[in-house]
């Protein structure tokens, strides 16, 4: 049923493969579709979070930033490309500054996050709506960072 | 008033969140709904309770746990629970290492390989497929990554599969994120004295 239109835009197509640029057929295809439903809940996962409905309190361009900075602190540079691409324009704000301080902590050493992180990020104006929304996000990136790297690992070294 | 947990453990744990979870009494008819599907154990959960606040993150989340955890093909459950065990231990997130530790230990029946990697770290001295599978763990759980040809190698002559390697990169990713939530939204308590 999906055609080209479909398969061209993010939402429709699978955002993994198209990162890592896996050709139809290919080893590691194979190996992603053996695993139906993860790849597929993947997707839905990124849809949930960059394509919901309705962004609610954490708008578009402060959920591509967050995920923008943890795929750039984990080293994942095409992921971090990716999002630094779909990102509509964001102002610098101390809102936007303190939102990408804490995606920072939690990216790279979340065991650093402390309560007063949160009690900072109220003072920032986030609600606990918000909070929740950019911790999704935060994890979700360091998922699919992991998830990238053992692909790009496997497709190497067959 | 509970303590906080601190040291890993495989007694059953609490977690007490830092910022106000969902008011059930207030919550939207589909809060609701994702709750009930999230299990008996949900209803009473901070943790899901505070996850409600985006319903349907917390749904597609729960959809990809649940298929990278139980998925009924390749790797056994317990290499996916050690994995996520060795991840946890690897972050400091002794939430997660309590429930994971205690899964492996059902599953595996290996106290000794818990109690190695409890007492000296992910790098603890163990059987050489244990060994294997918490050297790419552990690899793959720092930022950035640094799981590389090697621990793959090494995996391969354990007589694991790509498949089974990737079902294992997708559960140490899968708490890659679970970490990040519990260690950063609240803290592990001990549960209500007896």
């Amino acid at each position: 049923m999906s055609g080209a239109l479909e398969s061209s835009s993010v939402v429709g197509g699978d955002f993994i493969d198209s990162v890592l640029g896996l050709a139809p057929g290919s080893r590691l295809d194979a190996l992603r579709r053996g695993r139906a439903e993860v790849r597929l809940r993947l997707q839905t996962n990124w849809t949930a979070l960059f394509a919901p409905q309705d962004f609610g309190p954490l708008p578009a361009h402060e959920r591509f930033a967050v995920a923008q900075r943890v795929a750039e602190i984990s080293g994942a540079e095409r992921l971090a490309r990716r999002y630094a691409k779909l990102a509509p324009p964001a102002p610098q704000n101390a809102r936007l500054d303190a939102i990408l301080a804490h995606a920072e902590t939690v990216g790279s050493a979340p065991h650093d996050a402390s309560r007063a992180e949160l009690v900072r990020l109220a003072g920032a104006g986030l609600s606990p709506a918000t909070i929740v929304v950019l911790s999704q996000i935060v994890g979700f990136v360091a998922t699919q960072v992991r998830v990238l790297a053992a692909l790009a690992l496997l497709g190497e070294t067959s | 008033m509970t303590a906080v947990a601190r040291g890993f453990t495989t007694d059953v744990l609490d977690w007490a969140a830092w910022i106000a979870p969902v008011d059930l009494r207030q919550a939207t008819p589909e809060q609701i709904a994702v709750l009930e599907e999230s299990g008996p154990h949900a209803r009473t959960s901070q943790y899901y309770h505070l996850l409600l606040h985006d319903a349907e993150a917390l749904r597609q989340r729960s959809a990809l746990f649940n298929a990278i955890m139980y998925g009924r093909k390749g790797l056994n459950r317990a290499d996916r629970e050690l994995g996520a065990a060795v991840e946890s231990i690897a972050n400091g997130c002794v939430y997660c290492t309590s429930v994971h530790a205690r899964f492996y230990l059902q599953l595996a029946k290996r106290p000794d390989v818990i109690d190695a990697l409890f007492r000296d770290g992910v790098a603890a001295p163990l059987p050489p497929r244990e060994r294997a599978i918490a050297d790419f763990a552990a690899a793959l759980a720092e930022t950035p990554p640094r799981a590389g040809a090697t621990q793959v190698r090494t995996l391969r002559d354990q007589g694991l599969s790509d498949e089974e390697i990737l079902d294992l990169a997708d559960a140490v990713a899968m708490f890659a994120w679970a970490n990040r939530l519990m260690l950063t939204l609240g803290e592990p308590t001990l549960g209500p004295a007896p």
